[in-house]
């Protein structure tokens, strides 16, 4: 466990609580993994300014070469949003990075696929993958994966529970060449970074799929904050963290006022209303 | 002692000795076969549904069954299978006729052109005519297809050029013909994509001519590409699902299609010395057997006669004896190994079946 995790952890854990005499205002449990860290960051630094926090975040507790990475288990967090009710909100930041796996590091055997949504041109001498096949292994990958544990998440409480969708791809490849995570490190010089219009094509079926599975579960989809996203579709630098997937604490900052848009939706003044 | 030629003639010549009073796994049909392969031998397949056990066996076995189109590298193995990817050594999917094969050649080297170029089916669903089950779902796109036809072919090319056998079981004589350019297709417009419109298409009946014919076309044009390229023709036990021969009943029709296929294949063996015939057929419709190699629809081929049929092949063509005849032993334990034998009905999908869906 990190010292910034266990602050925020400690810190957040027992923050939203409803108050005595007026409607109780929703509380507000989330999770995620390693796209929760901006969140983190981000009540870190509301925490410094004096600012509201409006949920208890919690990254995914996992040991990783020996290292303790994140706060609570999920089985602790599913026993956590239990009680909540029908008032109350869980918001999901599970998973995310799947199409990043498929779309960082160019393969040896360049690919390249068409979409539904641009019939952009694929890249020539790039094998080609039809959609449909892609798809499927997404959604192959996504339901036993991210999908198992949002149907445990959904299946444990009463809340209403939101997934966020990961930060869109970055479209600076130079910046994912300079800070890319160590695991990709060894293949980086040789074969490159992958074209940034194949992540926004995988970023785009990850969602798709994604927005399938959630609709199935009766879980809510939140998009990524549009301040946070340019005309293309892909997340702008201010927005990077130093690596090559996630958002920084800015974004995590853009995450908290989503939920915080959440909470108004979710208040007894406008369910009343 | 009056002698006369059947003197001198080896067991497998006499029905008593060979078929009638042989244990039914010891029938062995093959007669003249001199195909061989080794571990190395690169082995490509190739048409109707019953070839897809012929490949499934053969990657089993160990021996190097060649798959031009395996698909990207990314996809794991249960999506390639599920996106019939080494279904066959490309994914052009069941190649019924000779025509087809033939077609097939022509228009992986530019040869020849379809006017019938894509079926769309919805605004995001869209079907390669020649290969309509091939991409489950279809393509999302005209230019999707297309661009995959073309890494398709190509794969086609590759693959005639590289292999060093090349199995082709025959399926089919009945087909349906673009009246335009005469393309056939593997399925009736109208049943899986594409729309039915008799002022476009005809039924096509092949006869043993037209067959022979298109197989030696076909035979010509893989030797100018592969001097050294082999061919083996197998001929389907699968009976025709349905018959659009007017007036025809389905098992005469059935007796029809196998006998021109049987006779052209035995013409391609005896006119080429680089042309082989392998008996599965017989093997799965002997009498012999007494139907015990067909599932209760009497269409499906069970899984002991595709382990009879390829312990033979093996045998034959490796000079190796193969020990796979324990499946096919078990039909004749009592009625639950024969229930057993009978769930490992092998499911092949064969685009004819949708001839029949109600």
């Amino acid at each position: 466990m990190t010292s910034i995790e266990t602050q925020v952890n400690a810190t957040t854990a027992d923050l939203p609580v409803g108050t005595r005499k007026k409607p109780r205002a929703p509380r507000v449990q989330l999770f995620g993994d390693s796209h929760a860290h901006a969140v983190l960051r981000a009540i870190e630094k509301r925490k410094g300014k004096g600012q509201p926090i409006p949920l208890a975040a919690h990254r995914l507790l996992k040991e990783k070469n020996g290292v303790r990475i994140g706060t609570t288990s999920f089985e602790s967090f599913l026993k956590l949003i239990e009680d909540l009710g029908s008032n109350d909100l869980v918001v999901s930041m599970v998973g995310g990075n799947q199409h990043a796996v498929y779309s960082t590091i160019q393969h040896p055997q360049r690919f390249d696929f068409f979409t539904p949504e641009a019939k952009t041109a694929v890249e020539p001498g790039a094998t080609i993958i039809p959609y449909r096949v892609v798809e499927q292994i997404f959604d192959v990958g996504l339901r036993k994966g991210d999908g198992q544990l949002l149907q445990a998440i959904r299946a444990a409480t009463a809340a209403r529970v939101v997934h966020i969708l990961p930060p869109p791809p970055k479209g600076d490849n130079e910046h994912i060449t300079q800070y890319h995570e160590s695991l990709f490190a060894k293949d980086l010089p040789e074969l490159g970074v992958s074209s940034p219009e194949l992540r926004l094509k995988f970023w785009n079926l990850q969602k798709g799929v994604l927005l399938q599975i959630c609709a199935e579960l009766g879980i809510e989809v939140v998009m990524p904050p549009k301040r946070a996203v340019d005309e293309a579709g892909f997340l702008r630098p201010e927005f990077y963290a130093r690596d090559a997937t996630h958002g920084n604490w800015l974004y995590g900052e853009r995450i908290l006022r989503e939920v915080e848009r959440l909470c108004r939706e979710s208040s007894p003044e406008r369910a009343a209303k | 002692m009056t002698r006369n030629p059947y003197k001198s003639l080896p067991p497998k010549a006499f029905w008593r000795r060979s078929v009638a009073e042989a244990r039914p796994l010891d029938v062995d049909p093959v007669g003249v076969f001199d195909a061989r392969i080794d571990k190395k031998t690169k082995v490509a397949t190739a048409g109707s549904c019953f070839a897809q056990h012929i490949a499934r066996h053969l990657k089993e076995s160990g021996y190097s069954y060649y798959v031009a189109e395996p698909g990207h590298p990314i996809l794991p193995p249960k999506i390639r299978a599920r996106q019939n990817y080494g279904i066959f050594s490309c994914r052009y999917g069941n190649i019924y006729t000779a025509r087809q094969l033939w077609q097939l050649f022509q228009r992986a080297y530019g040869q020849f052109i379809p006017t019938e170029e894509v079926w769309q089916k919805a605004d995001d669903q869209f079907l390669d005519p020649f290969r309509p089950t091939t991409q489950p779902g279809g393509y999302i796109s005209r230019e999707e297809l297309l661009a995959d036809r073309a890494q398709h072919l190509a794969a086609v090319r590759q693959m005639f050029e590289t292999l060093d056998v090349f199995v082709f079981t025959l399926g089919l004589t009945e087909c349906w013909r673009s009246r335009e350019d005469g393309a056939v297709f593997p399925v009736c417009p109208g049943v899986e994509g594409g729309t039915f419109d008799p002022q476009k298409y005809e039924f096509y009946n092949q006869t043993v001519e037209d067959v022979t014919a298109d197989l030696i076309e076909f035979r010509n044009a893989l030797q100018e590409v592969n001097p050294k390229a082999q061919i083996i023709f197998t001929v389907s036990p699968v009976p025709l699902v349905a018959t659009a021969e007017p007036g025809a009943h389905v098992l005469s029709a059935t007796t029809y299609s196998k006998s021109v296929l049987r006779v052209a294949a035995e013409t391609m063996r005896q006119r080429f010395e680089n042309v082989h015939y392998f008996p599965s057929y017989e093997v799965i419709t002997g009498a012999f057997n007494r139907g015990a190699y067909y599932a209760p629809d009497l269409r499906n081929v069970l899984e002991d006669g595709v382990a009879h049929v390829m312990r033979l092949f093996l045998a034959h063509a490796t000079g190796q004896p193969q020990s796979g005849a324990g499946g096919a032993e078990a039909s004749e334990e009592p009625q639950d190994q024969h229930l057993d034998a009978a769930r490992r009905l092998v499911e092949v999908e064969c685009d004819e079946v949708a001839l029949d869906r109600e």
